[in-house]
């Protein structure tokens, strides 16, 4: 019953968000609804073997906070979210991250060198003009997909090459 | 119990007297050594590695021409392309002053990164940057001279990642050590820092 109510808000939602500019009762209700993702690129691989990252810009568009608890994808068996931390010696580690939190209004980076989407276990290689589709997951279970773009190993942005 | 906590407790206060103590003397206020003299000169660096050329190479024989250095790994997925892009973008930027700079990317993994890895993995950024490759005891003698640290770090599942310095490091065409790139400089503070480095003959 709960998530065939779930279901139907979503199916709702995508409807409000495809014809209707206006934030809608029933969007509001959940968190996929109010996250806008921009800018989403994420590095070539090399093979399947090495990991890779994916970045994008989070907004919470909404006037509730709203948690992203995990991000999946079909093309790998294993996708956390990390900070690229270095310490005051200069030495660069990674650290998990459980969940993002997003106040209303707040964005969240995921950047080279700082927040990063990590890709391990690639099922295929990620090809330089190809496009993926990465799952957003929140808190309220609700999901969003977003098509990821894949740049050269050498690209810093979506922006720059 | 309780008795365990406090000896645990009491060791750690001891522990961190020391230290505090330990770093007065080393690091602390009264600390002489400055950037300029604490690092060897290229001079000195009596390693040899293979480049991903397959070719021997030794920073002693970089002596004579300006030397960028900085330390990754090819399965590392952020800081290493990350940085590897940005010094691309440097080489670029300087344009003719780079002509005479050698820029060298030392992997602190060679268990995984072979030569033939690594020139593939570099094939994707400015075709300046060589690729240098050592077994664990050249690459132990490099972290020595460079003061560079790198650690393996285990993940749960059986793979694992390397922390390792992410600064650059800039010798002048002598040999002796000029100064670092430390990795959230921006373009701006790093390629006038490489610029120096080429005019202090
Ligand atoms: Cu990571």
């Amino acid at each position: 019953m709960i998530k065939n109510l779930s279901r139907t808000s979503k199916i709702l939602s995508t409807l409000f968000v495809a014809f209707s500019p206006s934030m809608s009762v029933a969007e509001d209700m959940i968190q996929s609804g109010r996250v806008q993702v921009q800018s989403s690129w994420a590095r070539a691989s090399v093979g399947t073997m090495r990991p890779t990252a994916a970045y994008m810009t989070l907004q919470n568009t909404g006037d509730q906070p709203i948690v992203v608890s995990a991000i999946e994808s079909e093309i790998s068996g294993k996708i956390s979210m990390h900070q690229t931390v270095v310490n005051a010696e200069g030495i660069s580690t990674m650290r998990p991250l459980k969940s993002i939190d997003l106040a209303p209004g707040e964005k969240f980076e995921f950047a080279p060198g700082n927040h990063h989407i990590m890709i391990m276990e690639l099922k295929k290689a990620l090809v330089k003009d190809k496009k993926f589709s990465l799952k957003l997951v929140f808190e309220d279970k609700s999901e969003k997909i977003v098509e990821v773009p894949v740049l050269g190993m050498g690209a810093r942005s979506l922006g720059e090459k | 119990m309780r008795s365990i906590v406090k000896t645990v407790g009491a060791t750690i206060a001891i522990l961190s007297a020391t230290l505090a103590l330990g770093w007065w003397q080393v690091d602390g206020p009264f600390e002489m050594r400055t950037e300029q003299n604490f690092r060897s000169s290229l001079s000195n660096m009596n390693f040899e590695m293979t480049s991903h050329l397959g070719k021997v190479v030794s920073p002693e024989y970089l002596v004579g021409n300006p030397t960028m250095f900085f330390f990754g790994f090819t399965y590392c997925p952020d800081v290493c392309p990350t940085t590897l892009a940005e010094i691309s973008t440097w080489i670029e930027e300087l344009g003719d002053l780079a002509n005479s700079l050698n820029v060298v990317f030392i992997t602190v993994d060679p268990a995984r990164d072979d030569v033939k890895t690594v020139a593939e993995y570099l094939s994707n950024f400015n075709s300046k940057i060589e690729g240098w490759i050592g077994n664990s005891s050249q690459l132990a003698a490099a972290g020595n001279f460079f003061d560079v640290t790198y650690q393996r770090k285990e993940s749960e599942d059986g793979t694992y990642t390397m922390d390792h310095s992410s600064s650059v490091f800039l010798y002048r065409s002598d040999g002796t050590f000029a100064r670092t790139i430390d990795y959230h400089e921006p373009r701006e503070v790093a390629v006038p820092k490489i610029k120096r480095t080429i005019s202090e003959k």
